[in-house]
């Protein structure tokens, strides 16, 4: 049986409902070394500041059971570089839709980053990173407070037409009141959930693992939470459209995420594992909807039968 | 000085590799082999292996999460096999460990830098501590066949000189290897159960004694992060141009995920240089741009 992958993310159409995750996925380039990223959903891009970016002193990962623990700190060449440097590429490729995920440390910056940005051949939206863990100012303090976040978004909506997808903190108490006031400032879609603050302890050396001692948790250990998150927002919001990541390693994990409201899913950690899980769910995804019946995979979306 | 450390963006194969060998080195240590023909082929000394540390599914046993990097001892072009020596450390390696020839792991390569060695050098100090003792195997390999001066064409012999440190015999790697090369060997133990009582670079110090500074001296180095800054002083001490192999832990080994990143001495073009990936700008660094905390 013929299954239809293509799926929409309100005026976003996706010739399948499966994207790479921030960070996970560089600027497409360097996975294409291995596998043909044209076959993909989308790519969204390492998070992208105004200037370059150090990054944290190392260590800055390690592995947990079933996770990985991370705190890079956002280490990236800058909008004009990523312009010049990296979006060549991203440009060339036909099939995967090119989102730009925006990291500042003001709203200003947001701001300015997408004024900048839009003009852009070849970007197709932006995925706001209102929620990164690892960064002294900005990110997650947007993301964990309403005001904040609807304040950043509709800000950013202003300067842009452009598809503009703010990427959600599961560091808060009540995801779907900051999920309301993304969608309020004018978000056309969400994605969740961005990685869980956490950290790991030398025992033997009794120090923290990674330098900044706090990091982001990513990977199969956050899966439940992530789900269980996808799920109340899209009860709360159900028009809205959602897209679900959080250790997605398998199409049945896709599926999961799927069927508890997103629209699309990201992966991310899973790339580390092997390179070549994403496109390896785009087919294991076709395979398991005609496993169901199912002629089109977006009719799985919201398909949980609870 | 700078070298122009060629840098890792040729092409990149992943495959299911078959093990051929695998057996015990000495205590803890084993050496693993894999067929891979296309890695084989390409890699250069200095170079590293992404290695799923089982063959098993990850939700049937199979190993951690995240792949581990190996430097590459030696290739056998002709046969089209990669080998690795590793000790058995964590969750990783003990994974690994249970291996069986036959089996299939996941691997990329070949990644990263490469250690360079210009036309111009004529005695190479090769110096290895513990695990870091593996690529300099295959360096030497490549260095006694002499290197190729750019001017010329012709082939120029390089004296090869080996500084082995080990805290304890049982641990040391690698001896019979370099010996069957030909190369001179000089080992150092912490507790002096072999060779010299001592560190590898104390070794290296009487030795460089000895000889005249020459620009034509070049140093590799790779081993523990105290041995590696201490034999990286004592290169810069007497002027002569060093390498270094670094180590941190990994993710992707893309480039990608930057959580290998190192601090790099500058003055940097740009602030995102401070801090570079031991998988992309290395594992092979200049030894004076190391920055070592």
């Amino acid at each position: 049986m013929a299954v239809a992958l293509r799926t929409n993310l309100g005026k976003l159409v996706l010739q399948n409902p499966v994207m790479v995750a921030s960070g996970t996925f560089g600027y497409g380039q360097e996975y294409a070394r291995l596998i043909d990223v044209n076959r993909l959903g989308a790519i969204i891009t390492k998070s992208i500041t105004l200037k370059p970016r150090a990054g944290n002193p190392p260590p800055r990962i390690w592995e947990t059971a079933a996770g990985m623990l991370n705190a890079i700190g956002l280490q990236n060449v800058g909008v004009e570089a990523f312009i010049r440097e990296k979006m060549p590429f991203l440009r060339s490729l036909k099939g995967p839709k090119i989102l730009v995920n925006l990291a500042g440390e003001s709203v200003a910056e947001y701001v300015e980053l997408a004024r900048r940005l839009d003009g852009v051949e070849g970007i197709d939206g932006f995925e706001l990173n209102i929620s990164c863990p690892n960064c002294d100012r900005g990110g997650m303090e947007f993301g964990v407070d309403p005001a904040l976040t609807r304040q950043v978004v509709r800000r950013v909506r202003r300067v842009t037409t452009r598809f503009l997808m703010p990427k959600l903190s599961p560091n808060v108490t009540d995801i779907v009141a900051i999920a309301k006031a993304a969608v309020d400032g004018g978000a056309d879609a969400l994605s969740l959930i961005n990685t869980i603050v956490a950290m790991a302890v030398d025992a033997r050396r009794r120090t923290p693992r990674i330098s900044t001692v706090k990091g982001g948790l990513s990977g199969p250990a956050i899966k439940p939470i992530a789900l269980r998150m996808v799920w109340q927002v899209s009860r709360a919001l159900p028009q809205v459209p959602l897209v679900g990541l959080g250790g997605i390693m398998t199409a049945t994990d896709a599926a999961e995420f799927l069927l508890c409201g997103a629209r699309a899913v990201q992966v991310g950690t899973a790339s580390y594992v092997d390179p070549t899980t994403s496109v390896r769910i785009v087919d294991e995804l076709a395979a398991y909807a005609a496993q169901q019946k199912v002629k089109q995979v977006s009719r799985l979306v919201g398909a949980l039968q609870s | 000085m700078t070298t122009d450390l060629r840098a890792g963006l040729g092409s990149l194969t992943q495959r299911r590799a078959r093990v051929t060998a695998h057996r015990r080195v000495a205590c803890d240590h084993y050496l693993l082999s894999l067929a891979c023909a296309p890695i084989a082929h390409t890699a250069q000394p200095g170079q590293f292996v992404h290695l799923r540390c089982s063959p098993k599914p990850l939700w049937h046993g199979g190993g951690p999460l995240l792949r581990r990097p190996f430097s590459l001892y030696d290739v056998d072009r002709r046969q089209g096999t990669c080998h690795v020596i590793y000790k058995v450390v964590g969750l990783g390696t003990a994974s690994l460990h249970a291996v069986a020839v036959g089996e299939a792991l996941d691997l990329i390569g070949p990644l990263g830098t490469s250690f360079v060695a210009g036309g111009s050098v004529r005695h190479a100090v090769l110096i290895g501590g513990g695990v870091g003792i593996p690529p300099l195997y295959f360096l030497a390999k490549d260095l006694v066949k002499g290197t190729r001066d750019k001017g010329q064409g012709t082939r120029m012999k390089v004296e090869v000189s080996v500084f082995l440190g080990a805290r304890t015999r049982d641990w040391l790697i690698c001896e019979q290897a370099f010996r069957r090369l030909g190369v001179s060997v000089h080992v150092a133990t912490d507790d002096g159960t072999a060779g010299y009582r001592g560190s590898a670079v104390d070794l290296v110090r009487r030795h460089l004694s000895t000889l005249h500074p020459s620009p034509f001296t070049w140093v590799y180095i790779c081993g523990p992060t105290p041995m590696m800054q201490a034999a990286a002083a004592l290169a810069a001490r007497r002027g002569l141009p060093a390498q270094v192999s670094l180590e941190e832990r990994m993710g992707c080994a893309l480039g990608v995920c930057m959580g290998c990143a190192v601090e790099i001495a500058g003055p940097h073009a740009t602030a995102h240089k401070r801090f570079q990936r031991v998988c992309t700008e290395g594992p092979v660094f200049e030894a004076e741009a190391a920055v070592w905390r």
